[in-house]
């Protein structure tokens, strides 16, 4: 398995990888001090497994994991504080280890994310699977092609998908809409947004224009932003 | 290095490093190294009275403290930033037993690895 070590501080990064070479099936493909260059580096090469800090400078751990969508490899959570954990689990991250982490406390979240490894469906089929979604829209469930998508707000209670045509409301929330959505398009900009990549005309400061709808990023998502979008 | 010693405990890094003496070496230099910036870090906010940045700075140094057992030595004190009043004399004492403890233990690190390595 490809392994990443992400975490801002260089003691545990260096403890990390002794603990990696205990386990000859992983292989560490790399070591990164902050999420951004986590996210870069996950999205140039086969990443399998992160051992994942929360709090970094900048993104936190789980921020990432948000970000990462379908991109998201197994994520175990290397953390000093416990209070998390219930946030990180939620995220279905294969294991959540507090700091200072044991070598065999370390085997066992390996092992576990090597059992999650082996049922893992691959990265093709799961985006096969999410070039469309299901929306029940009035008393009919509609299929919309995710391609479609300019972007969706969370509104209270519910989700607004807007499309060129029509805008559909569904009863959901905007993190449930997330995880079934294809990270290769869309991406969080915003604790209300989500946006199609593709879709943007413009960027000015901290709004981004999708066909005239003009959407607010924020601060914490801005270097995700600026990563997918690859400014020339 | 299975010496004992006043203000580090060594059980951890001999249990990671499992007698590899380059990875014992290189952490401890690290925490020598490390602890020297964070303390003066945490100085620097404390005079500005900025007791938000200093508990940040205080959890930034928690895995450093933890490779040489000072977690589990300075646990209550650290447990009790999360909770209490900021700027007290109990807030103020507890700063100074962990930057006092963390300096005794930085120094008796400096002293380790010029006598064993």
């Amino acid at each position: 398995m490809n392994c990443l070590i992400v975490d801002d501080n260089k003691i545990a990064r260096i403890t990390l990888r002794k603990m990696v070479s205990l386990d000859p099936s992983l292989v560490l493909v790399g070591e990164c001090p902050d999420a951004t260059d986590a996210y870069q580096k996950i999205l140039q090469q086969p990443i399998d497994l992160i051992f994942l800090d929360v709090e970094m400078p900048g993104m936190s751990g789980i921020e990432l994991v948000k970000s990462l969508g379908q991109h998201q490899p197994l994520i175990i959570f290397t953390t000093s504080k416990k209070e998390y954990a219930a946030e990180a689990f939620d995220l279905q991250v294969a294991d959540y280890i507090t700091k200072p982490v044991t070598p065999v406390r370390f085997l066992q979240a390996v092992e576990k994310a090597k059992a999650s490894f082996k049922k893992k469906p691959t990265t093709a089929s799961a985006t096969a699977s999410n070039e469309f979604i299901f929306i029940r829209d009035s008393n009919v469930v509609r299929r919309l092609k995710a391609k479609d998508i300019l972007f969706l707000e969370a509104k209270g209670d519910y989700v607004q998908i807007f499309t060129e045509e029509k805008q559909y409301h569904i009863h959901a929330t905007l993190k449930s809409v997330e995880e079934k959505l294809s990270a290769d398009l869309f991406l969080r900009i915003h604790r209300s947004f989500i946006i199609n990549v593709g879709k943007i005309d413009t960027l000015e400061g901290k709004t981004i224009i999708i066909h005239k709808h003009v959407i607010p990023v924020s601060d914490a998502y801005r270097s995700l932003l600026n990563n997918r979008m690859q400014i020339l | 290095m299975s010496t004992s010693y006043d203000f580090i405990d060594l059980s951890y890094i001999e249990q990671v490093s499992n007698g590899d003496k380059a990875y014992e070496k290189e952490v401890l230099e690290l925490f020598v190294e490390c602890m020297l910036t964070d303390l003066e870090t945490v100085k620097v906010h404390f005079d500005a009275g900025d007791y938000h940045q200093l508990r940040k700075t205080l959890h930034y140094m928690l895995p450093n403290m933890s490779i040489v057992g000072l977690d589990l030595r300075l646990r209550e004190e650290l447990d009790a930033l999360d909770h209490e009043q900021p700027n007290t004399a109990r807030h103020i004492d507890h700063i100074d037993r962990i930057c006092f403890l963390c300096t005794k233990a930085r120094l008796e690190a400096i002293i380790l690895l010029r006598s064993s390595f």
